[in-house]
Order: structure tokens, then C-alpha cells, then sequence
């Protein structure tokens, strides 16, 4: 059976899969802007902190400090990158899904 | 900067822990510049202070869950707490070991606490200068011995472990237990109200010290044997 920690929550999910996609340029903002471009999701810059605080701790993310900007009114950037167990809990999660979905249709 | 935004960083600044606290302001601002260039700065504002809101919530939360996962904290706070109880019972008991019967507020302050006034006793200024003039001339730790104390200690610990021993319910084994630790207090405080008139302020002290004292000594030694029984488990 696997562990509680093992699992991917839908919030840890969405956020991990937005990092992916953002590849280099993933940091708070970015990751905000584009689940709110792509899914019309806004999540809170709490919610979105306490989760890749959460994902890190799962050894599936690595952040770093980044370079300060005026717009951001001087404050550091911090950057998040998918790890390589990272992309494997998603492929997994990915799978899951894909079996639980195959022939199953939805009516209504 | 206006107002509404200002407000909005200073919540988010209050609320975020120390280690994101640089980036969610940094991205708090690039959301509001952000929307300040495509709508009006009003709006954006707006928007800045409900997303600092809904944030500091969710921050709050995540600390919290941080300090639940921190056992050590938990241990930290309660030393502490322990600390403070101790500090303001050994003061408290060396006011009570010097007491000065031709002293109108010392006198007043007895009477209250065998009324049960407690409470009233402690938020005047008085007493504080009287615990603080106990400071520098009063017996210091040694107020806190008395042998009766100590055998209604002993008696009590061995209730204790009597119960813990034979009974099966968690509940009723706390429950037992704390009613057995507090029994002295409980026992003074009827004895005090009961004979309130007969007594002299003279000879309140003596049941006022062991009521006190025992609870006291019972806590602690409960507290330590429970630790050391924890660490055992522990490290079986």
C-alpha cells in the first residue's frame, strides 16, 4: 500500500503540473498568473506557498532564491523546479487516471 | 503606493512566515502593478487587499500546522508556561509566609482569598509591591517546603498510581487522577468555607500551605514521573 505521503493532493497536482510547465521561469507570480490564464483557478499566494512548502518537503520540487525587480518593489524572486521524483509521482498520478478513466463515459 | 495596498503588504508582512515573507510581498506587488496597468489603480488596489486577506488566512493556517508538526515547540511553550506558573506560585507563597497582621492590605487580601476572591487579591496594585518588597527581604525558595504538604503529596501520588494501575478506561483514569491531584486544594477550600468564622487569620496559613504546597509537589513530581515513563516507551 503506499504511503499518505506518496499521493499527490488535486492542489499539489495543479501546482506541480504548472511548475512543469513553466519550466525555468516558474516563482509565485508566474505560477498564479498561468492557473488563472489556463484553468481559470486563483489560488491564494498563502494557499500557493503552503503547497510548494508541502511539495519540497516531498522531496518533489527544489526552489532557490531569485533576482529582485522594481515591479516587485525590490523584494527576491523564488524559483521552483520539479525533481526527478517529482516527475515520477506525476507520471504515476497520470497513469492512475488514465486507468480509472479508460472505458468509462459520462452521461448527463 | 496608496492606502488599501500599503495595508494589503503590512497583513501579509504580519502573516507570512519568515521564510516566504520576501516573496509573497514581491509577488503581491507584481500582481498589483500588474493590474494598476491594465484597469484602474483603485481596482487593483482592491484586488491586492483581497488577495492579502484570503493569503493571510491560508498562511495562518500553514503556520499553525508548522508548530503542530514541531514537537519540540509544543514541549518549549509549556516549559515556558510551567516557568511563568512557577515564578508567580513561589511569589505568591512568599507573600503568604510574610504576611504582617498589623498590615490593613495584608489583612484585607486574606480575608478575600478564604472568601474565594482570589482573583481580586492578585490585580491590585498592593500586592505586587508587597511580592516585590518579598523579593529582596522574604525566605526565597525555602517558602516553598512544608512537610505536611509533602506526606499529602506522597499519599495522593500513591492514589494515583493505584488508579492508573487499576483502571482500564483512558478517561476515567485522567479524570481520576486530576480530581486526586487537586483533591487537597479542593479539600482546603471546603474546610476554609466551611469554618470561615470560627477561624482565626492566624491559623489560615497553616491549612492555606499544605492545600497550596501539595497540589504543587503532586503536579510536578505526576508531570516528571509521566516524562520519564514517556521516554522509557520511547526508547524501548
Amino acid at each position: 500500500m503506499a504511503n499518505k505521503e506518496s499521493y499527490l493532493g488535486e492542489l499539489e497536482h495543479i501546482v506541480l503540473l504548472a511548475i512543469l510547465k513553466l519550466k525555468d521561469g516558474a516563482y509565485g507570480a508566474t505560477v498564479r498568473e498561468l492557473l488563472i490564464s489556463s484553468i481559470n483557478r486563483e489560488i491564494s499566494i498563502g494557499a500557493l506557498y503552503a503547497t510548494t512548502d508541502r511539495l519540497e518537503r516531498k522531496g518533489l520540487i527544489t526552489s532557490r532564491k531569485g533576482e529582485a525587480t522594481a515591479e516587485r518593489g525590490g523584494k527576491a524572486k523564488r524559483y521552483f523546479t520539479v525533481t526527478s521524483l517529482g516527475l515520477e509521482n506525476l507520471t504515476q498520478t497520470r497513469q492512475t487516471f488514465e486507468v480509472l478513466w479508460s472505458g468509462t463515459e459520462v452521461t448527463g | 503606493m496608496n492606502m488599501l495596498n500599503l495595508i494589503a503588504v503590512v497583513l501579509l508582512k504580519l502573516a507570512a512566515p519568515s521564510d516566504y515573507r520576501d516573496e509573497a510581498i514581491g509577488d503581491l506587488n507584481q500582481a498589483y502593478n500588474k493590474k494598476r496597468l491594465s484597469g484602474s489603480e483603485f481596482s487593483a488596489s482592491l484586488y491586492s487587499f483581497k488577495v492579502a486577506i484570503v493569503s493571510s488566512i491560508h498562511f495562518s493556517l500553514f503556520r499553525f500546522k508548522r508548530v503542530k508538526l514541531k514537537e519540540q515547540t509544543i514541549v518549549n511553550l509549556l516549559t515556558g508556561f510551567w516557568l511563568i506558573i512557577f515564578a508567580f506560585f513561589t511569589l505568591f507563597m512568599q507573600w503568604l509566609s510574610n504576611l504582617n497582621f498589623t498590615n490593613k492590605f495584608d489583612v484585607a487580601a486574606l480575608n478575600r482569598i478564604v472568601a474565594g476572591q482570589f482573583n481580586l487579591v492578585v490585580t491590585e496594585g498592593e500586592f505586587w509591591q508587597a511580592v516585590g518588597n518579598n523579593i529582596t527581604q522574604g525566605k526565597g525558595i525555602l517558602c516553598l517546603t512544608d512537610a505536611n504538604a509533602a506526606i499529602i503529596s506522597l499519599l495522593t501520588l500513591l492514589g494515583a498510581v493505584l488508579v492508573l494501575k487499576f483502571t482500564q478506561s483512558k478517561l476515567t483514569a485522567l479524570t481520576s487522577v486530576s480530581i486526586l491531584l487537586l483533591l487537597p486544594f479542593i479539600a482546603g477550600t471546603v474546610f476554609l468555607n466551611l469554618n470561615a468564622n470560627d477561624m482565626t487569620l492566624d491559623n489560615v496559613g497553616s491549612i492555606l500551605t499544605p492545600m497550596l504546597l501539595s497540589t504543587f509537589y503532586s503536579s510536578i513530581a505526576f508531570i516528571g514521573l509521566s516524562l520519564i515513563k514517556n521516554k522509557r516507551t520511547h526508547y524501548a
